[in-house]
């Protein structure tokens, strides 16, 4: 089957969706609906829907982002709008499939808006909602709407129509247009994406490697988690159009073994691939061959640095070296090798089909397009969002996530994950763009941003991400593996309220040795959220050392070891557990 | 003109330290171009040997238009660089960063303001029994400390962090050294030299953050991880964390002497660490031998035990009323002379052994011919050099064949075995035909499995494969080879195929490797000198030469051919003892005939016995006088390797006791008889660091070439009473002829020779589990062994290391089997051994 052939196919399909014949139930069934508790609420709709003799297909469709509101279940009944409703558990299934299946009324209660452009009387799009309405929806926009383990669906959707124009372009027109677009690594350090492409692809040297890191590991991220449970074709895509870039006829993609349904739905994509011939030998007719294997990791966080990534690939234990030599020159096997996100292999279909000035329009002078983040802790609104780039915090925080729960006050952003900061209140007017945070202390990181209020302890905060990139040290370099446990024990001792001044000056000494000093990535950054506290809310350690008091409440004088983890403000619960 | 670009060439290789321009090569790194240039970077886990690593972040720089604080030691230098190597920030950091590792390590003495007056008190002597070590006072590093030279390189005067001492527990359960890891700064020394250049990955990086340590997986003990203890990461280990278990309770070593082991005929260069009179320990020269600053474990642990042992004979001895008592060497000499001259010439006889300095062979031969004036002694044809410049293994690399044939290397000549590793690390390509998995399987590109006596079938078999290629460049010569109507082409390919078991395509790869190759070297292990077919190994030898010749250069190193002969030779002398044609000997060694393991006592026979020996030996409570021999570290001289190399001896300490090198001892004994012993003794200039002494003249031939033995093995044949193929490989612990393992205390665990070693699949179809006793019982008898699972071992196969000497192998081999190095049997395993005869 060429390509033509498929993608009429997959219109058909789609336009049987558009204008369906039975009713659709599209279940929000990525890793948050389903910790919402999904799965009972499409059992439940299976079980009425055979009670009642009545046929509907459920489809089981990735996360919009509204991760707050999980369950969602969409009903489209024939010739109606597609209407989503929020916060199902069984009985409200029953209700909808009483209501709205059987009675043709849409249940306004529940619902919280409608997909597409028909309307439903007295409800809004949902795209107008004010969490959704202020996003730019770019990577993300299949997420949640179509069924990720349905290539007709993405292809439907416009789905590699961006491998078909690089092919047609060829490579060097497809990194010009990378370029053009200003393009950036959306793995946290913020390289220009073309940049690292054309060292690769003039590295001499074969067979040459192309590798997708989506080994995700930051508490409270999931941005490509939902990506890939969403949308996995836009990222498989985006491979086959960096892996052309390159010169490359291999890619890999080091997936996390926690994510067990993205590794699922994954594994039926690049099948799906296969079929339509989207891999192996002569894609779409042309000359490029491209093969695509999974791997898993085995739960190392520093494994998202890139040499440690394939050193965990080669079967070595995961520990990154130092560069030079890059990847670009010796990677994988010593070849030339490309690691890219997540996240920048999903803009890469979009800026082929819409180009690099559509791409360019958002974003700041030096931060092109738009970056998700994944926003979480005390925000009346968590769940995926995505943004253009220079948008505000305050916008994310107010807007999207609709403020802070309970009528509590603001106090800090985390963005980064435990490699970045804390941004206080004054600078919520910050653009987020990758300088500007580096500016404030903190750094882009993949997207981690945890909110927190005015009961959430800095000390905590601090004590919480060092006691996590601690135990996550590879232990190679001594000011990572040593000077974060260090960190860690001076931090422990201003919690129980035996630290001193003394300590504080060690400690803000041992974060710009660790900061300094260390070999990759996790180690130089490990000391943000200390030092980005320090920075911010220094009266508040120097309250837990000459006072014995912490201001938030967060931190008690430990009566049994384990006091911390019970603490009900503490970070692990603003996270999610994450 | 010309001018111009010779200064752009010499503005290529500038990089400037603070300031000041330096030369450096190509090539190099930052941390290299500064040593070149004489400028101090601290660094701690960066050797000379290793590749770059970048974890200790001691030796970080400045750079101009780079990021941060670079590592000197992973960083290329490049034409201009301009580096910063000590600002105050960067001074800064590194006094930081060696607190943090301080405080990981017992500091008490570091930094005592009593350290200077406190070593001078403590002396050479040493309170290392302790078993926790909280200071430099207890460490069995002594004072070489890599980590004391940073802290005063450096200079801190105290940590100012919460020490945390890990509280690890001594690891003293492996032979050979000890391993105390609350010590360890975790360089990663260790880790990448056993990894990157042993290839053996016993140590590795275990758990993560505060809690990584060095270890091996699973906390298994290094002996069950397979290692092979050649000392490599205790070599490097900047710390006392790794620690050689004899040279622990030494003093510190008051010099140093450059020699060459011949525990072995590979020749590497050692130096030896003495204090006093007393060998502490040897290490890898760091001069550039053929062992390339590598030992095995003779080498590095083995040498120390064994020229201080208990058993070495201090003062000579001679039989006074049936008891050997002590004597001068005057007493001792008259009475061997007196009785040596009462027998007739042909009635003498002199044993010696192989490993002997070429000064000491030469006057073997010299004394039995013109002292003896006899023919009763063994003839070692000197080696051959190899024939051709790229032969030599640290030359192979890329395009380069190396064809092992029944040469088990890593075990006989372990040095050999890890240049060979090398070579194939630098892409030279590796092809095996052996019986049992050795250790260089797993570098090779191809294995050609053939049991013992079917060497020659499995060459056949590959020259065959490589005639089907005829890819053969030089036309005529395949076609005069194919004509001639040689041995191996009386066979069909499909004969050999089916006779050695091997399927095709591995014959077939094994020769394309080989025609791909640009040169190729033939390694032949003295296990094919055995052979019953061995006339036909040697002639399919020269044509597989003649056939590759005509492509490449092909070169052989032949440890079958001179095994073979000396064999033959000692075959003769011992036939000429046991008929008692030969009635008074001089043996140097505690030398047994090989080929018959079994006599009870041969020498009993024998009128007048004289034994020359460092060590105490099996026979030394049989002769009627012992003369106490100079160990080799306590001897000068020189000594012809495997190569044709020669390397020279220096004596590290005196001759232990009254000890004499055997040279003297041979001159002393042909002036007490009477003859001419000028040509014996040793001269005196080797005793001085001189040039390498002229070779040895080695004209001496018998007057009649020796009988090749008559060796015969029976084939052995699986069937269903008797399904499992057993084969036993002898190891080869042996020096003169004395058993090391009686020796060097942690030999006897290397030997493995209680060990039956069996494939997975076996021990699952026999429910048999790791450890478990098993009975193996072939048609001749049974023996006891333990069962050891190993996946390399082949499905069928049974794999065991007992001892020549061992009853369970005569029981099961029979003693004709058992002369071999390598012998088979089929045998079945029994689980338990009803009545247990052994």
């Amino acid at each position: 089957m060429g390509f033509k052939e498929a993608r009429q196919k997959a219109h058909d399909v789609w336009a049987s969706l558009v204008d369906n014949k039975r009713p659709l139930i599209f279940a929000g069934a990525a890793s948050c609906g389903r910790a919402a508790g999904v799965q009972s609420v499409i059992s439940a709709f299976r079980t009425r829907l055979a009670e009642k003799g009545i046929e509907a297909s459920i489809i089981e469709v990735g996360c919009v982002g509204m991760c707050y509101l999980e369950p969602i279940i969409d009903i489209k009944m024939p010739g109606k709008p597609r209407v989503s409703y929020s916060n199902i558990n069984p009985a409200r299934a029953r209700k909808l499939i009483a209501d709205h299946i059987i009675g043709g009324e849409v249940c306004e209660d529940l619902a919280i808006g409608t997909v597409g452009e028909q309307r439903a009387d007295g409800i809004p799009g949902l795209f107008e909602h004010p969490m959704l309405a202020a996003q730019n929806r770019r990577v993300l926009r299949n997420c949640g709407l179509i069924d990720p383990t349905n290539i007709d669906h993405y292809i439907a959707t416009g789905g590699y129509s961006g491998i078909e124009k690089a092919i047609e372009i060829g490579p060097e027109a497809t990194i010009e247009m990378v370029k053009k677009s200003g393009l950036r690594g959306r793995g946290g350090a913020g390289f220009p994406t073309y940049r690292k492409w054309e060292f690769c692809r003039r590295s001499p040297g074969t067979p040459k490697f192309l590798i997708c890191n989506a080994d995700e590991g930051d508490p409270g991220a999931f941005m490509n988690r939902s990506l890939l449970e969403g949308d996995p074709h836009a990222v498989l895509e985006g491979m086959l159009i960096a892996g052309l870039a390159i010169g490359s006829s291999k890619g890999i993609i080091y997936a996390r073994a926690e994510y067990p349904l993205a590794v699922e739905r994954l594994k039926i994509a690049l099948a799906q691939m296969s079929e339509y011939g989207l891999l192996g030998d002569g894609i779409m007719g042309s000359s490029f061959s491209f093969e695509i294997e999974l791997e898993e990791g085995a739960g190392a966080f520093v494994c998202g640095e890139e040499t440690a990534l394939i050193a965990a690939l080669e079967g070595r234990r995961g520990m990154p070296r130092p560069r030079p030599p890059f990847p670009a020159v010796s990677g994988l096997w010593g070849k030339p090798t490309n690691v890219n996100n997540v996240e920048t292999l999903g803009n890469l279909p979009q800026i082929l089909i819409n180009g690099p000035d559509w791409f360019a329009e958002l974003g700041t002078e030096k931060s092109k397009g738009t970056k998700t983040f994944a926003l979480a802790g005390k925000v009346k609104r968590t769940g995926l969002v995505e943004v253009a780039l220079g948008t505000k915090l305050r916008d994310i925080v107010f807007s999207i996530g609709g403020g802070i729960l309970d009528e509590k006050k603001f106090k800090a952003v985390q963005t980064g994950g435990p490699s970045g900061g804390c941004i206080p209140l004054e600078m919520l007017d910050l653009p987020v763009d990758y300088e500007r945070l580096a500016e404030a202390g903190s750094i882009m990181g993949s997207g981690g941003m945890v909110v927190m209020d005015e009961s959430t302890c800095p000390v905590d905060i601090a004590h919480y991400f060092i006691s996590f990139t601690q135990q996550e040290s590879c232990g190679k370099c001594p000011p990572c593996r040593i000077g974060t446990n260090k960190m860690l024990g001076i931090l422990q001792k201003i919690k129980s309220g035996k630290g001193t001044m003394r300590d504080l000056a060690l400690l803000e000494e041992l974060a710009l040795t660790v900061k300094r000093a260390s070999l990759c990535g996790l180690g130089q950054t490990a000391p943000n959220p200390v030092l980005s506290t320090l920075r911010y809310f220094r009266d508040e350690y120097i309250e837990h050392i000459r006072n014995r008091r912490c201001p938030a409440g967060v931190c008690r004088k430990p009566r049994k070891k384990a006091a911390d983890n019970h603490n009900s403000n503490s970070v692990a619960d603003a996270t999610g557990g994450e | 003109m010309a001018e111009r670009k010779r200064a752009e060439r010499k503005v290529e290789h500038k990089i400037i330290f603070d300031g000041k321009a330096y030369s450096f090569e190509s090539g190099m790194t930052v941390l290299q171009a500064a040593e070149a240039a004489g400028i101090y970077i601290p660094t701690l886990c960066s050797h000379q040997a290793l590749p770059p690593f970048g974890a200790c972040r001691l030796c970080i720089v400045e750079i101009e238009g780079m990021r941060g604080f670079p590592a000197s030691c992973s960083t290329p230098a490049e034409d201009g660089m301009v580096v910063r190597t000590n600002t105050d920030e960067v001074m800064h950091l590194r006094r930081a960063v060696l607190e943090l590792i301080l405080s990981e390590h017992p500091t008490g003495c570091l930094f005592c303001e009593r350290k200077v007056g406190c070593e001078d008190f403590r002396g050479p002597g040493h309170l290392t029994k302790a078993g926790t070590v909280t200071g430099c006072m207890l460490c069995p590093n002594k004072e070489e400390c890599e980590l004391r030279i940073l802290v005063e390189k450096i200079g801190i005067s105290e940590v100012r962090l919460d020490s945390s001492f890990r509280s690890l527990p001594l690891e003293r359960l492996d032979p050979f050294f000890d391993r105390d890891y609350n010590l360890c700064v975790l360089c990663g020394r260790c880790v990448r030299v056993c990894q990157e250049i042993r290839g053996t990955s016993i140590l590795e990086f275990i758990n993560r953050g505060p809690e990584t340590r060095i270890g091996t997986s699973f906390h298994h003990l290094h002996l069950d991880m397979g290692c092979q203890f050649c000392g490599a990461c205790v070599d490097v280990c900047p710390t006392g964390a790794l620690a050689d278990r004899t040279s622990k309770w030494e003093p510190p070593p008051q010099k140093t002497v450059e020699t060459t082991c011949t525990l072995c005929t590979v020749g590497c260069s050692i130096e030896v660490a003495a204090s006093r009179d007393r060998v502490v320990r040897t290490t890898p020269s760091r001069t550039d031998g053929i062992n390339s600053e590598q030992l095995c474990v003779l080498g590095r642990f083995g040498i120390a035990e064994l020229v201080n042992s208990r058993d070495r004979v201090t003062t000579p001895l001679t039989r006074k009323v049936g008891q050997l008592v002590r004597t001068s060497w005057e007493d001792a000499i008259t009475l061997a002379a007196e009785g040596l001259s009462g027998f007739k010439s042909s009635e003498t006889a002199l044993l010696y052994p192989g490993l002997l300095t070429d000064e000491e062979a030469n006057a073997c031969r010299a004394f039995a011919r013109t002292v003896l004036r006899t023919e009763n002694y063994p003839y070692r044809f000197p080696p051959r050099k190899w024939n051709s410049v790229n032969a030599s293994l640290s030359g192979l690399g890329i395009g380069d064949c190396i064809l092992l044939v029944g040469a088990d290397l890593t075990q006989t000549h372990p040095i050999l075995g890890h240049n060979i590793k090398r070579a194939v690390d630098r892409g030279a390509k590796l092809l095996i035909i052996d019986t049992v998995p050795t250790f260089l399987d797993k570098f090779a590109a191809a294995k050609i499995r053939a049991l013992p006596g079917d060497f020659s079938w499995a060459l056949a078999g590959l020259i065959w494969a490589v005639v089907e290629k005829d890819a053969v460049a030089d036309e005529q010569e395949l076609a005069k080879f194919k004509e001639l109507p040689k041995w191996a082409f009386k066979l069909l390919f499909e004969e050999i195929i089916t006779h050695i078991g091997t399927d095709e395509r591995t014959l077939n790869r094994a020769a394309d490797i080989l025609l791909e190759g640009s040169s190729t070297l033939v390694i032949v292990g003295r296990e094919v000198g055995v052979e019953n077919t061995h006339t036909h190994f040697n002639g399919l030898l020269s044509d597989f030469k003649s056939l590759m010749s005509s492509k490449t250069k092909s070169c052989e190193v032949n440890f079958a051919r001179s095994t073979r002969d000396f064999d033959a030779h000692w075959l003769k002398v011992m036939q000429n003892i046991e008929s008692m044609r030969v009635r008074a000997l001089v043996m140097i060694g505690d030398l047994v005939p090989r080929l018959s393991p079994e006599w009870p006592n041969p020498l009993q026979d024998l009128d007048f016995l004289v034994v020359i020996d460092s060590h105490n030996g099996t026979y030394t409570p049989y002769a009627e006088v012992v003369l106490p021999a100079a160990a080799f570290t306590e001897k000068g001289g020189t000594f012809t390797a495997v190569d044709g190399t020669v390397h020279k001896l220096h004596p590290a300490v005196r001759p232990m006791g009254q000890s004499k090198p055997e040279c003297e001892i041979l001159a002393l004994l042909a002036k007490a008889m009477g003859r001419n012993g000028d040509g014996l003794e040793l001269p005196r200039r080797a005793d001085r660091d001189t040039d390498i002494l002229p070779r040895p003249e080695r004209d001496f031939a018998l007057s009649e070439q020796p009988s090749a033995p008559n060796l015969s093995r029976e084939e052995v044949k699986c069937s269903n009473e008797w399904p499992l193929m057993l084969v036993n490989r002898h190891n080869s612990y042996l020096l003169h002829g004395h058993r090391l393992s009686r020796l060097v205390g942690g030999i006897l665990s290397l030997c493995m020779s209680d060990f039956v070693r069996l494939s997975p699949s076996t021990a699952k179809n026999l429910d048999i589990r790791d450890g478990d006793e098993v009975y193996l019982v072939s048609g001749k008898g049974r023996g006891k062994l333990k069962a050891k699972v190993d996946c390399d071992i082949p499905t069928g196969l049974l794999v065991s290391r007992m001892t020549a000497k061992d009853p369970r192998l005569l029981a099961l081999m029979g003693k004709e089997q058992a002369s071999f190095w390598t012998n088979t049997a089929a045998v079945r395993i029994e689980k338990s051994g009803g009545d247990d005869n052994v």
